[in-house]
């Protein structure tokens, strides 16, 4: 239900020297139905708010709504400050609402203990787990998902025990690259399994469980609140994923993050200084400017950051076997962090990130050479 | 298929019972993806021709998905 419009007090009646009775305040939404209509006892009405001298006639349009006072008794307040204090005494008054200086320690609302069991739980769910490493950006579209999930596929080669948590809850994409559309999550006797791809990598993306054609809908309870929800709501299912689901002993667990500079930040913050960051970047000085500042921000925190990958840094022509230039800008970027490596783009990789098919498939080509190297960088970088 | 259904669509609309056993093991997926996390295993388990879910069907979905 939207807020009504709280607007002011417009009396028509005459002044007289006290208030005998009660005033009367009705509101209107801004639709020009009715809204909150309520009687404020004079009594309850502060002194600072009652002043029976003054002229209550005031008009002043909100939302083009117009107050309707009824008044037995002389003047209203005045101004819209006034009336929104007398109308909240009167509701804190009959509802018994508590203010927030009644509120003694947490309200009985225990949060700091939930708090402390969310946390422990998520301590708990993660302590198989040797490294843990996000790959963020900033920028979108870079390929993060991408890389993610093929460098995974690189180290898992190599016989390391890896996991992929798709963090993209609006957007996921893992589910898909990684042929885990449609797996179902089973519980265990005490958590929940998680997908796997043909190659033993764990996969949990919200695409397994949720069509394409659907989006991800967080319920608010309130209208106009949604981006406020939203951010709260997704690091709240975080922080469950983290703690219901059966990670187990891996060597690596990777977030792919989702795309926005502010985000990374945010994952930083949540997900603890034990997270270290592996950047992705192509190479535009749109993109490298975004990281830049991803770097900037995530240099202020704790976080370690292994270093950047670059992105498409050519296209591979199968035709010449030959890598040419993708974008303009041939400079190294100087975000002032390692280099990992760079991957070319590759229109066959691409076909195989639409059709879950999984890195060991791509046989000995450019681009799985290429992702080799990072994911041998990325390694060594960890130990 | 389930016996009865010629096409399957019928066998949608019926219902699929949860012994108190699988309720409990569901209770451990976390709440926003349970709706989700139910109807992929009762759609698993009509596929398999069973109209309730109990601890050994959540055990054959483990072993059929990898898990």
């Amino acid at each position: 239900m939207r807020p009504a419009s709280l607007v002011y007090a417009r009396s028509s009646l005459s002044h007289s020297a006290d208030i005998r009775a009660n005033v009367g305040v009705t509101t209107r939404l801004p639709s020009g139905e009715p809204g909150v209509s309520m009687r404020l006892p004079a009594a309850g009405v502060p002194d600072e708010v009652r002043n029976p001298q003054r002229d209550a006639e005031h008009e002043r349009d909100c939302d083009g709504s117009r107050p309707e006072v009824h008044c037995s008794a002389p003047p209203l307040p005045r101004t819209l400050f006034e009336v929104q204090v007398a109308v909240r005494v009167s509701y804190r008054l009959r509802n018994k609402m508590k203010s927030y200086h009644d509120i003694v320690g947490d309200g009985g609302s225990g949060i700091l203990e939930q708090v402390a069991e969310h946390r422990t739980r998520i301590a708990d769910g993660l302590a198989g787990v040797r490294h843990l490493v996000a790959v963020g950006s900033g920028k979108g579209g870079v390929g993060k998902s991408t890389l993610t999930l093929h460098l995974a596929g690189a180290l898992r080669a190599r016989g390391l025990r890896i996991a992929i948590l798709d963090a993209d809850f609006n957007g996921p994409s893992q589910a898909r690259m990684a042929g885990v559309q449609g797996a179902l999550f089973v519980p265990g006797s005490h958590k929940v399994s998680l997908p796997r791809t043909s190659n033993g990598i764990g996969v949990f993306s919200m695409g397994s469980v949720i069509p394409e054609s659907q989006a991800l809908e967080f319920e608010s309870a309130a209208q106009g609140e949604s981006q406020t929800w939203r951010a709260t709501r997704e690091f709240a299912l975080l922080g469950e994923i983290l703690g219901s689901f059966e990670w187990g002993a891996l060597d690596l667990l990777m977030f792919d993050l989702p795309p926005g500079a502010e985000r990374t930040v945010q994952y930083a913050d949540f997900l603890g200084p034990c997270t270290s960051f592996l950047l992705v970047t192509i190479p535009s000085e749109v993109a490298r400017g975004v990281v830049a500042r991803s770097v900037a921000a995530l240099s202020k925190g704790p976080n370690r950051i292994l270093g950047y990958v670059e992105n498409m840094s050519g296209y591979y022509c199968r035709d010449c076997n030959a890598i040419k230039p993708l974008f303009m800008s041939s400079e190294t970027p100087r975000l002032g962090i390692p280099c990992l490596g760079t991957v070319p783009f590759d229109p066959e990789l691409a076909r195989f990130c639409d059709g879950g098919i999984s890195f060991a498939e791509l046989g000995d080509t450019t681009i799985r050479r290429a992702l080799d190297d990072v994911a041998q960088q990325l390694l060594e970088s960890l130990i | 298929m389930i016996p009865g259904t010629e096409d399957g669509q019928a066998a949608e609309a019926t219902p699929v019972r949860w012994t108190a056993a699988a309720e409990a093991r569901l209770a451990n997926i976390p709440e926003f993806v349970r709706p989700m996390a139910r109807a992929g295993i009762e759609r698993y388990a009509r596929d398999n021709g069973c109209l309730e879910v109990d601890e050994k069907i959540l055990d054959a979905a483990r072993d059929f998905f990898g898990m």
